[in-house]
C-alpha cells in the first residue's frame, strides 16, 4: 500500500469538511439544521402519533429512531453519486477508490452525532436520564455505518453502468422507512409481518438503539444479529467492489 | 387581443421546450425512464396496505382511496418543491434570456402535471378492480385539477421568492411536507387525529383537493360547500401574493442572483 492508514484517514477527514461546507453554503442558520431538523420532525410527528402509539415517551422514541434512520438514509443516498461526483479525482490521483464512498458514509455519521446533540435535548425536555447502556446505541449506530458503507459500495458501483439504480433507490428508500417502525411501535403493525419485520437490519438498529435509552437494556441475540448484517454487508460490499474495479475504472 | 395571444403562444412553447429537454435527460439516463412514475405510488400502496393495516379502517375499495390520495399528495409536494428551488436553479437562463420569472416557475409545475397525469395511468386497472363507476360526477376532476394547479404555482412562486432570499426555508418546507403527507389524509383519514387538530387540518389545501377529488371520483358523492369555497379561496390567495411578491421583488431578485 502506497497510502498509511494515517493519510487514508486525512483524506476523509478533508473530503468530510469539504461535503458538509458545500452542504449548508449557502444557508443562514447552517450546520445548526443538523440539530433543528431532528427537534422539528419530533415536534410535529409527535402531534400526528402520540395519540395512536400509545406511548408515553413517544417523541423520544421518535427521534432515536429518526436519528438511526437518517444516517442511513442520508449515507445511500448521498453515497450512490460518489465516484461519478468525483471523477476528476477519481482519474487524477492515485487515491484508493473507496475513499469517496468512505467520506460521504462518514460525513452522514458526523450529521448523525449533531443529531445526537437534539436527541439530548430531548431527553432533558422528558426527564429521562442516560444511563451506561447508552453505549449501546454507539455500538448500534457503528454497526450501522458498517451496513450502509457496504450497501453503498453496492449502490455506488452499480451507479456507474446503471443510472436507473439512482431512482431505484430514492423510490425504495423512502418506502424502507417504514420498516423501521418508527412512527408506531412494532406492536401496532399487522402479526403477519412482525416475523419478517424482526429480522430486518434496519430495525434491528433502530431497536437496539431506543432499547438501549428508554429500557436501559439489552438483548444479546439482536446485538449477534446486528453484527452479522454488519459485518455481511461490509464483505459483500466490498467483493463487488473488488469484481467490478477494473470496469468501473475503465468505465470512468 | 392578438398582441396577449401571440404572448402566450410564445411563452407556452418556452415552457414546452424547457419541460421537453429536462424531461429528455431524465429520459435518457434511466432505461426505465418515465415507467418510474407509475411504478413510485403502487410500490407505495403496497407497502401502506401491508404496514398499517390495523391503524387505519379497511374498507373494501381501500387502495383506491390510498391512491387518489398519493397521486395528489405527490403532485403537491413535487410541484411546490421544484418550483421554490427553479428560480435559483436556472440562475444563468435568468439571468442571460429576458424571459420573465414566472415562466420558470410555471415550468417546473407543468413538468409536475405531467407528471401526475402519466401516474394516473395507474389508476384506471385500479378504479376497474375495485368496480368504481363513473357518473357524471366524475368530471368535477377538471375544476379540482384547475384550482389545485393553481394553488401550486402560487404557493411555488411565494417559495421561489423566499428561497433567492433565505435558503434555509427549504429545509423547513421539507420538514412540513413529510408532516403533511400524514396529516391530510393520504391513508389515515384525519377523523383518527386528535380532535383538537382536526379543524386546523381541515383548512389545509392538500387535505381539500384530496378530499373532493376522492368524492366525485370514487364515492360519487357531493362535497360539502364550504370545502370548495375554502380551495377556491386558497387558489386566489395564493395566486394573488404570489404575483404581487413576483412584480414587488423583480429587480431585487435579479440584482440578487
Amino acid at each position: 500500500m502506497q497510502y498509511g492508514i494515517k493519510q487514508y484517514i486525512f483524506v476523509i477527514r478533508e473530503l468530510t469538511a469539504r461535503e458538509i461546507k458545500r452542504k449548508y453554503s449557502r444557508s443562514v442558520l447552517g450546520i445548526l439544521w443538523s440539530v433543528l431538523n431532528p427537534l422539528l420532525f419530533m415536534g410535529l410527528m409527535s402531534i400526528v402519533f402520540w395519540e395512536i402509539s400509545k406511548s408515553s415517551t413517544y417523541p423520544v422514541y421518535y427521534i432515536i429512531s429518526y436519528t438511526i434512520w437518517s444516517m442511513f438514509n442520508v449515507a445511500t443516498k448521498t453515497s450512490i453519486t460518489a465516484f461519478e461526483d468525483n471523477k476528476n479525482l477519481f482519474q487524477k490521483t492515485k487515491l484508493p477508490r473507496l475513499v469517496f464512498v468512505l467520506s460521504r458514509n462518514y460525513t452522514a455519521f458526523v450529521n448523525m452525532l449533531f443529531s445526537f446533540v437534539a436527541l439530548l435535548i430531548s431527553l432533558c425536555i422528558f426527564r429521562i436520564m442516560l444511563s451506561p447502556s447508552v453505549i449501546m446505541f454507539f455500538i448500534a449506530a457503528l454497526f450501522e455505518l458498517m451496513f450502509s458503507i457496504g450497501v453503498s459500495i453496492i449502490l455506488a458501483s452499480l451507479y456507474v453502468f446503471y443510472k436507473d439504480v439512482k431512482f431505484l433507490w430514492e423510490n425504495i428508500i423512502v418506502l424502507l422507512v417504514h420498516m423501521l417502525a418508527i412512527y408506531m411501535p412494532i406492536e401496532v403493525y399487522p402479526e403477519s409481518i412482525r416475523y419478517y419485520m424482526e429480522i430486518n437490519p434496519l430495525f434491528i438498529f433502530a431497536d437496539v438503539a431506543r432499547m438501549s435509552i428508554l429500557e436501559k437494556s439489552f438483548e444479546l441475540d439482536r446485538m449477534l444479529v446486528m453484527a452479522m448484517w454488519a459485518v455481511g454487508s461490509f464483505i459483500i460490499g466490498l467483493v463487488v467492489f473488488k469484481s467490478l474495479e477494473n470496469k468501473i475504472v475503465e468505465k470512468i | 387581443m392578438d398582441r396577449l395571444r401571440n404572448e402566450i403562444k410564445q411563452l407556452s412553447f418556452v415552457i414546452e421546450q424547457i419541460s421537453y429537454k429536462e424531461n429528455k435527460r431524465k429520459i435518457d439516463e434511466t432505461h426505465l425512464g418515465l415507467l418510474w412514475n407509475i411504478i413510485n405510488p403502487l410500490l407505495y400502496l403496497l407497502v401502506l396496505t401491508t404496514f398499517y393495516k390495523k391503524v387505519v379502517v379497511h374498507d373494501y375499495d381501500y387502495p383506491v382511496f390510498v391512491f387518489i390520495g398519493l397521486l395528489i399528495m405527490k403532485f403537491y409536494s413535487d410541484g411546490t418543491m421544484s418550483a421554490m428551488r427553479s428560480l435559483v436553479l436556472n440562475k444563468q437562463l435568468l439571468v442571460k434570456s429576458k424571459l420573465s420569472i414566472g415562466v420558470f416557475i410555471v415550468e417546473k409545475v407543468f413538468i409536475s402535471i405531467k407528471d401526475l397525469f402519466f401516474s394516473s395511468i395507474a389508476l384506471i386497472p385500479i378504479m376497474i378492480a375495485f368496480h368504481v363507476k363513473i357518473h357524471l360526477r366524475t368530471l368535477l376532476i377538471i375544476p379540482v385539477l384547475f384550482l389545485t394547479v393553481a394553488v401550486v404555482i402560487g404557493i411555488g412562486t411565494i417559495l421561489a421568492i423566499i428561497y433567492v432570499y433565505f435558503e434555509d426555508i427549504g429545509y423547513l418546507y421539507t420538514i412540513i411536507m413529510s408532516v403533511m403527507v400524514f396529516v391530510s389524509g393520504v391513508f389515515m383519514p384525519i377523523e383518527r387525529m386528535p380532535e383538537y387538530v382536526q379543524p386546523i387540518l381541515a383548512i389545509n389545501p392538500i387535505f381539500l383537493s384530496i378530499y373532493i377529488s376522492r368524492n366525485c371520483l370514487m364515492y360519487n358523492l357531493p362535497s360539502y360547500w364550504t370545502a370548495w369555497v375554502k380551495l377556491i379561496l386558497w387558489a386566489i390567495s395564493t395566486m394573488t401574493i404570489g404575483l404581487v411578491l413576483l412584480k414587488k421583488n423583480k429587480n431585487k431578485i435579479m440584482n440578487l442572483i
